[in-house]
Order: structure tokens, then sequence, then C-alpha cells
């Protein structure tokens, strides 16, 4: 693997990585290291990679891993889970207070889920990824992809709507 | 969020297109950090560790290759018919070879085992130190320093010892018999150990004279045959198990010895060729 080649696979997955980092941990900070890390891995251990091998899904193994062994570390409380955040990057309605209101309730929502639920929620939604690639990132069936969005949904619509 | 599908409309694309994660850093700033790490490890390195264990791996074999090689080196001295051939071996010990005979050994193994593998008859002078072995396909000798000659040729094996000690070993039966000087131990259906046995039959050979003890004229015959590398055809086969006692001098020609060996028997002989004669009662 050529520096070039390297930049290239960065480009094409640093920011689902990240993402699908964040969407276990609501945590900044941790999600941008421990991508970093495991580009950098990925660098280091470039020579041993077979030339069929795909990159994809050891990339989000290799995150996966790298996350739980900081858990581990940490030993924080069960509730690792930071509030899930998402900033809005347009203007906000007139509705602010309302707007707001349903924000966070949203936000809420989304750290109530499951790990599970809530990361294939967000590659769905926000990653905007079909079902089978995110099946073949996380390296699941799209049974199982299906199953846990339809549980997300569930939960959320629980949530965020009331009296339904 | 109103859906009644499990999949994104275009409602939701739109609006989580609005949506960034609160990161502190952009991913060009990440890009940045990695690239300096990238930067500090070359290339090179890398590279060289995989292919300096290739090469470890080649220089291993090949300087095993060659240790075999000196260590299995082997060193033959052939003796052809009507010649004789001396050698001197890597610790001093002599061999003189009689016709039609040869040795083997590994001279770069010689220090650590004086061994060699031998057919036909030769005297061996071995120095003293370790054990000195001479193996053939019906005996072995074991020896710490000494003299002795040794017959070993076709079915028959023969020991001698001049001087020192001598252990000679059957290589079918494992007997074995401790020789001292002017002692012979004879291989046949089992050791034979004959004492008192005249030493000047070996050097016989050795001093350019034929010695024959009691022996059947087609022993004598062949031994003249080798000598002169010619060949004796004797009509009569009963002539052959007559025995003959007797030592003289090789001659320089085939004919001279012959003849000597017809008139004590009422032989004549006639030479058919350079190489070839006959022998028939008279």
């Amino acid at each position: 693997m050529t520096k070039e080649e390297f930049k290239n696979l960065f480009d094409l997955y640093f920011d689902a990585i990240r993402n699908y980092l964040y969407s276990r941990s609501g945590d900044v900070e941790l999600s941008t290291d421990i991508t970093q890390d495991v580009f950098l891995k990925i660098w280091e251990k470039r020579n041993e990679f077979k030339t069929n091998q795909k990159i994809k899904p050891l990339l989000y193994k290799m995150a996966g891993n790298q996350f739980i062994d900081h858990i581990r570390k940490n030993k924080s409380a069960e509730k690792y889970l930071e509030q899930i955040q998402l900033h809005f990057n347009t203007e906000t309605p007139e509705n602010h207070y309302e707007f707001q209101e349903l924000k966070t309730k949203y936000e809420k929502a989304l750290s109530d889920l499951s790990e599970k639920e809530r990361t294939v929620y967000l590659m769905s939604r926000y990653d905007q990824l079909p079902y089978k690639e995110i099946a073949e990132r996380l390296d699941l069936s799209i049974k199982a992809i299906e199953k846990r969005m339809s549980k997300a949904l569930l939960i959320l619509r629980k949530k965020l709507i009331p009296n339904e | 969020m109103n859906e009644n599908s499990l999949h994104i409309t275009e409602e939701e694309k739109s609006l989580f297109n609005q949506v960034d994660y609160p990161y502190t850093k952009s991913k060009d700033d990440v890009w940045e950090v990695l690239s300096d790490k990238i930067n500090e490890k070359p290339d090179s390195k890398i590279i060289l560790k995989s292919s300096k264990k290739w090469i470890l791996i080649l220089l291993a074999f090949v300087l095993i290759a060659l240790l075999v090689g000196v260590r299995f080196y082997k060193k033959t001295i052939v003796s052809v018919k009507g010649e004789f051939a001396n050698h001197i071996l890597p610790d001093g010990s002599q061999i003189n070879l009689n016709s039609e005979s040869y040795i083997s050994y590994h001279p770069y193994w010689w220090k650590i085992n004086r061994e060699l593998n031998f057919e036909g008859e030769a005297f061996f002078e071995v120095e003293k130190g370790s054990k000195f072995s001479v193996i053939s396909s019906r005996g072995k000798t074991e020896v710490l320093g000494t003299s002795f000659n040794i017959l070993a040729r076709d079915e028959s094996y023969k020991v001698i010892c001049a001087t020192g000690k001598v252990k000679v070993t059957d290589i079918n039966t494992k007997q074995q018999v401790i020789l001292t000087p002017k002692m012979m131990a004879e291989i046949k259906d089992d050791i034979l150990v004959n004492t008192n046995v005249d030493v000047s039959r070996v050097k016989g050979w050795k001093n350019k004279m034929f010695v024959f003890n009691s022996e059947s004229l087609l022993e004598v015959f062949k031994s003249i045959e080798r000598h002169y590398d010619i060949k004796i055809n004797v009509e009569q086969s009963n002539v052959l198990d007559l025995n003959y006692t007797g030592n003289f001098q090789k001659f320089k020609a085939a004919e001279e010895s012959i003849n000597l060996i017809c008139q004590s028997f009422n032989l004549t002989f006639i030479k058919v060729n350079e190489k070839s004669f006959k022998v028939v009662k008279k």
C-alpha cells in the first residue's frame, strides 16, 4: 500500500468509522482518537494484508474492538454513554424553544436506545447507508439489521410521539 | 418522526443533512497528525524487515548445505590390478594397498572419528590416538595405534596383527575377538583364531614377494593374476585344489612366477597372449 492508496482509504472511511464510534459512545474526543489509532494501525500493518482482504469490515471491527478495550480499561459505569448530541448546522426554526425541547427529547431517546439499535439507526439515517451496506460493514445479515432498525424505530416512536 | 417504513424517507434525509456530530477536530486535522506519524517511519525500514528475514533463512540453508557437504566429503583411494597404492591419512596413519583394493573415508570428519571403508588387501600402520575403525562388508577391525594386515575380498575376511592390539568383529554375527601380534583372525562361518601366524606372509606382498602358506592353487593363481593383471586359465579344475606353501619374489615377468608354481606341480603353461595364460597338466 502506498501513501497515496492509504490517503484514499482514509478519505473514504474516516468519517464513517468515526461516526460509528460516536453512535456507540457518544464521546466525540474518544471517537476521533480511536479512529486515528485504527488508521495508524492499518498503515503499520499494511504489508500484512492479503490483496483480496476486505478492509471495510476490518476497519469497523478494529474500531469496535478498540472501543471495547477502552471501556474495559476505564471500567466506567455501565451507563458509559454520554448523551448523544446532535448539532444542527442550519438556522433553527422560529419556534426556537419548542425546537430545542424536541431536539433534547430526541437526543435523549437516541441515548436510551441500546448500542446495537442506535448504531444501525444512525448508520441508516445519519450516514445514509443502505441496509445491505450496513450489513456488510458490521458483518451481520440484512435480516439482523432490519430487526435492529425496527426495534429502534419502535422505541423512538414511543418516546417521541406522545400518546400513540 | 413518523415512519411507516424502515427505510429512510426523503424528509428524513433532508433533515439529517442538517445534522452534524459535534466533533472538535476535523478530518483534515486528523490527517495532518497521521501524515506526520507516517513520515516518521520510512518505508525502507519495513521492507528491510521482511526481506531480511528471507536473507537470513537463505543464509542458514547455504551454511547448512556447506557444513553437510564438508562433513560428508568422501575421499576414495583405489589400487587397480597390478598396482600398489599408498596413502597417508590426515592423522599420519599409513595404508599400503595391495592390488584391486580401495579405501574411502571422510577427511573433514577424521579428527572426530577415525573410520574408513575398505575392501581388498591392505597393511595399516595406525598412529596412536582415538579409536581407528576399518569397515568391510564382512568384518570390522578396530585398533588403538598398532599395525595389522586385513584381507577383505569377496567372502573372505582375514586379519593378521603385526604389532599392538586389534579387535575384529564379524559384521553379520557380531562376534568379536581381540588379536595380539602374530595372531590371525579369519571369518568364515564363525570367527577362527589362529595363533602364531608367520607375519612375513603379511610383509610378503608389501616387500614384493609372493608368500603362500598352504594355500590352494586357486588362491595362488588368483594372487598372480591380480598382481600382473593377467588371466590364468586352468584346464583341469582338480588342479586348483592342490595346496602350495612357499615364497618367492615377484618376478618382473609373469611367466617366471607361473613357471615356478608349475614346476612344483608337474604342470606346464602356454602363453596365449600378453595378458592370458593357460595351465595344463604335463
